[in-house]
């Protein structure tokens, strides 16, 4: 695998050359602070912007199109990376090697440019059926989140924050359904100048060939410097929250959530996933499947999430509500073990073993292998190969050592019937 | 060992038998890390009554999901899970309608791997504080998709197509079914069904064919099996109309939504094999229904909807044509479903060209070693065998034959439901 970076003033192209994979892949990454009040525009820009284009005005034509560049994927989407709001807009493509035509990469590379830079738009407003369809599908989707009691019970946990953690990533009912066909327009002026951009493109491809269909086809021209800032400072609260909602659903979800008091960039990127696999996220093996779900039969679902740009550990148990006082108590129990060192050495060469496991299985993906790069990029992740040589030497100490740097900051029971 | 060479793909399978009777399927491909194993029985939730011999049995719905869970253990105290963590894999299973598969996916210790694979998944170890402990856990498993609207709706829609085939039946089984399971039932599926002669094992990734058939038949070797005998699986009789024209289910949803089927007999369609036949349906919907039809430029255009899917499947002696649509508009969607059906788009230029892009991506599919080993597992559990020709069939379909496939298409026989939001939040 081959790494290079071209630097086109207003914006960079990492690209990463491989024979490994049959299709090439693409993204475009636009980055700001996220703001509150634009959550909702961020997410309906993106959505609109890959329904149709000037180009191809239908859905029909847009669809066309991509079936024509033999089944081409393109679309677009946000995420709230800590205290950013990442504009992504991704688009696959088959390798040219295993195509007959000859200008197929340029015909190809040309697609996603042409259509975020000529948006299907007349005198400063968006095609109102094509803003009227996303806008709708838009306002389902955060509509819906009555229907899933796990997205239900984190976004009411996390809201209780009042941080970015706790943001919306489609902003409310009536954000959404305050944008008009001209207001986002105006947004869209400001995705090329208010972000910071990189391209990334990963493939068996001459490079230096796509980058000058790239740089022909793109034309943002403004210089972006921003300030950004990935993680969100939570703050710890002198007694942690507890609170109960009740639900119309036939589980009891409960959630916990822990602050990561000043992890270190080690602790951070490699340290903390091995305590995480050891309490909760390696599966079967872990100690609260071990506790809550073999020794007491209380639940199907229980896990720990690693929210690292937030500093903060989530878990989250589906039960029976009768069930739940002493699940609490016993998941208190096997964090604080956990802080005393009473996990095994072979537990740790467990977690190890299949975090390096993990590592090397993500060698055989090309959106892990660019989103790696990307988060090297953006955030200083240490390589594939710097993680699993660093991983090999965690030691028993640094694991009690981030184990003791948790602090409650809040349960939250979602009360089933 | 044989070599499935896939035509025109440049891709080949090696495939063997054991004597024990395991079939094994192995695609080899240079250049990645992981490797993907799956050992798959032919047992999954619509195989609850059957005969072996004289005998006849009856379980509890629920019990080859049942069967899944309780397999990782191997002795008092022990699990599969903990001897694979130690080797570095990711064990999980999962139980379907048809099968259930063990899958084991690793970047290290291949050999070691694969004979745990194999020793848990055939050593029995059922015990009746066990399958009690796993109760609990299961019922919760179950009242978690009562909690989802979708998988409450996917089966009672089942229930409203189907009078007696197994498929209106949760996979889980209900709380209730649940309970309602024994030791001796856990033990019977295991004895009639997980017999190498039953089963198959699919390994993709980096090895080499030859070691991989080499530790499978070393480890069976050292295994007893007893004779198989094939159980016979009761068929029903199932009745060619839907149980229920239409009904409304009020659910924890957001947003109506519009569920249609066209349950037709597969003997309407004839000299054609159940392969060739859902390339047929499924180009036909593609070219009518799919992303660039004009019918659904014309929905979209009229603000009919929010989604909208069509699919087709085979459910024994039925194919099933699905259409879903979120939507406020559901009987108007209805009606231009049914006109469309009615007017179905049979150009031979949109043939062509849906076929070509077909064939063309066809060769992706070669890039995965986990969707390779899935696919490979669909064929044998729905078709018995790999496909080994699917570009020559794609590169032959006829345009005369698709027309006919068409007209075997009857409507008569529809079932409708529409799912309203029940609360507000």
């Amino acid at each position: 695998m081959t790494y290079k970076t071209y630097d086109c003033n207003s914006y960079r192209i990492h690209t990463i050359k491989t024979d490994k994979f049959k299709t090439c892949h693409l993204e475009i990454i636009f980055r700001k602070k996220a703001q509150k009040e634009d959550l909702a525009k961020d997410a309906l820009l993106a959505d609109v912007l890959m329904e149709t284009s000037k180009m191809y005005p239908t859905r029909q034509e847009f669809m066309a199109r991509l079936e024509e560049l033999y089944r081409a994927t393109f679309f677009g989407m946000t995420t709230k990376v800590g205290n950013l709001l990442f504009t992504n807009f991704i688009f696959e493509f088959i390798n040219p090697e295993f195509i007959t035509e000859e200008n197929y990469l340029n015909e190809a590379l040309k697609f996603p440019f042409a259509v975020i830079e000529n948006p299907n738009a007349i005198n400063s407003e968006f095609d109102l059926k094509t803003f009227k369809l996303c806008q709708k599908r838009c306002l389902l989707d955060i509509k819906s989140v009555i229907e899933d009691t796990l997205r239900l019970s984190i976004k009411k946990t996390l809201s209780l924050l009042n941080t970015p953690t706790g943001y919306d990533l489609l902003g409310s009912e009536e954000e959404m359904a305050d944008i008009t066909p001209s207001s986002l327009y105006d947004h869209y002026q400001k995705l090329f100048k208010e972000n910071e951009c990189d391209i990334f493109l990963i493939g068996n491809l001459d490079m230096d060939q796509a980058v000058s269909i790239i740089k022909q086809n793109f034309h943002k021209r403004i210089i972006n410097h921003l300030k950004l800032t990935i993680p969100v400072a939570n703050e710890i609260r002198k007694k942690a929250l507890s609170q109960t909602a009740k639900g119309d659903f036939v589980q009891t979800n409960l959630n916990i959530l822990y602050n990561l008091v000043n992890l270190t960039p080690y602790e951070k990127d490699i340290v903390f996933n091995v305590y995480n696999y050891i309490l909760g996220n390696g599966g079967i093996t872990s100690k609260l499947y071990q506790e809550i779900r073999e020794k007491k039969s209380y639940c199907y679902a229980i896990s720990s999430m690693y929210l690292k740009h937030d500093n903060l550990l989530l878990i989250h148990v589906g039960l029976d509500k009768e069930n739940e006082k002493d699940t609490l108590k016993l998941i208190k129990k096997i964090i604080a073990a956990m802080a005393a060192g009473k996990f095994s050495d072979e537990e740790l060469q467990d977690a190890k073993t299949n975090l390096e496991m993990s590592l090397n299985l993500s060698l055989d993906n090309q959106v892990a292998i660019l989103n790696n790069y990307a988060f090297k990029v953006f955030a200083n992740l240490p390589s594939l190969e710097e993680r699993i040589k660093q991983l090999k030497a965690v030691t028993r100490e640094d694991v009690i050592k981030v184990a003791q740097k948790l602090k409650l900051n809040l349960t939250f029971v979602l009360e089933g019937k | 060992m044989k070599e499935i060479i896939m035509k025109g793909l440049e891709e080949k399978i090696y495939e063997a038998k054991t004597k024990e009777g395991l079939k094994v399927y192995i695609w080899p491909k240079e250049n990645v890390k992981g490797t993907y194993l799956t050992l798959s029985v032919n047992f999954g939730s619509i195989h609850t009554e059957f005969k072996v011999g004289n005998k006849t049995y009856k379980m509890p719905n629920g019990v080859a999901h049942f069967l899944e869970h309780v397999k990782f253990n191997i002795a008092k105290d022990t699990t599969a899970h903990e001897l694979i963590q130690k080797l570095g894999g990711e064990a999980n299973a999962f139980t379907t309608f048809k099968f259930t598969s063990y899958t084991l996916y690793t970047a290290q210790n291949v050999k070691d791997n694969l004979n745990t694979l194999l020793d848990y998944v055939y050593t029995p170890y059922f015990t009746k504080q066990l399958i009690n402990k796993e109760k609990g856990i299961i019922i919760e498993e179950a009242k978690m998709n009562l909690d989802d609207p979708y998988s409450v709706s996917y089966f009672a829609f089942y229930r409203q197509l189907f009078h007696k085939i197994k498929y209106r039946y949760e996979i889980t089984g209900t709380p209730d079914e649940i309970k309602k399971i024994t030791v001796q039932d856990v033990e019977n599926a295991y004895r009639y069904f997980y017999h190498p002669e039953n089963m198959f094992l699919v390994v993709t990734g980096n090895v080499n064919p030859y070691e991989i058939i080499k530790i499978v038949e070393e480890n069976l070797n050292a295994k007893s099996f007893g004779k198989f005998v094939k159980p016979e699986i009761m068929k029903v009789k199932e009745d060619k109309k839907v149980v229920l024209a239409h009904q409304d289910l009020a659910l924890n949803i957001s947003t109506p939504e519009l569920k249609m089927a066209f349950k037709i007999p597969r003997n309407k369609f004839k000299n054609v094999s159940d392969r060739e036949l859902m390339i047929y349906l499924n180009l036909l919907l593609n070219i009518n229904f799919g992303t660039t039809s004009a019918f659904r430029e014309m929905l979209r255009t009229k603000e009919l909807m929010a989604s909208f899917a069509s699919r087709v499947s085979l459910v024994e002696d039925y194919i099933i044509i699905y259409f879903n649509a979120v939507t406020d508009y559901a009987s108007e969607i209805e009606k231009h479903v049914l006109k469309q059906m009615d007017n179905l788009i049979l150009t031979e230029a949109e043939f062509d060209r849906k076929r070509k892009v077909e064939i063309a991506t066809l060769i992706l599919q070669y890039d995965n070693v986990l969707n390779v080993n899935e696919a490979i597992q669909a064929d044998l559990v729905h078709y018995g065998k790999i496909t080994d020709n699917i570009k020559e069939i794609l590169e032959k379909l006829d345009y005369k034959k698709f027309q006919e496939i068409a007209r075997g298409i009857t409507l008569d026989n529809k079932a409708t439901m529409v799912l309203v939001p029940q609360i507000k939040e």
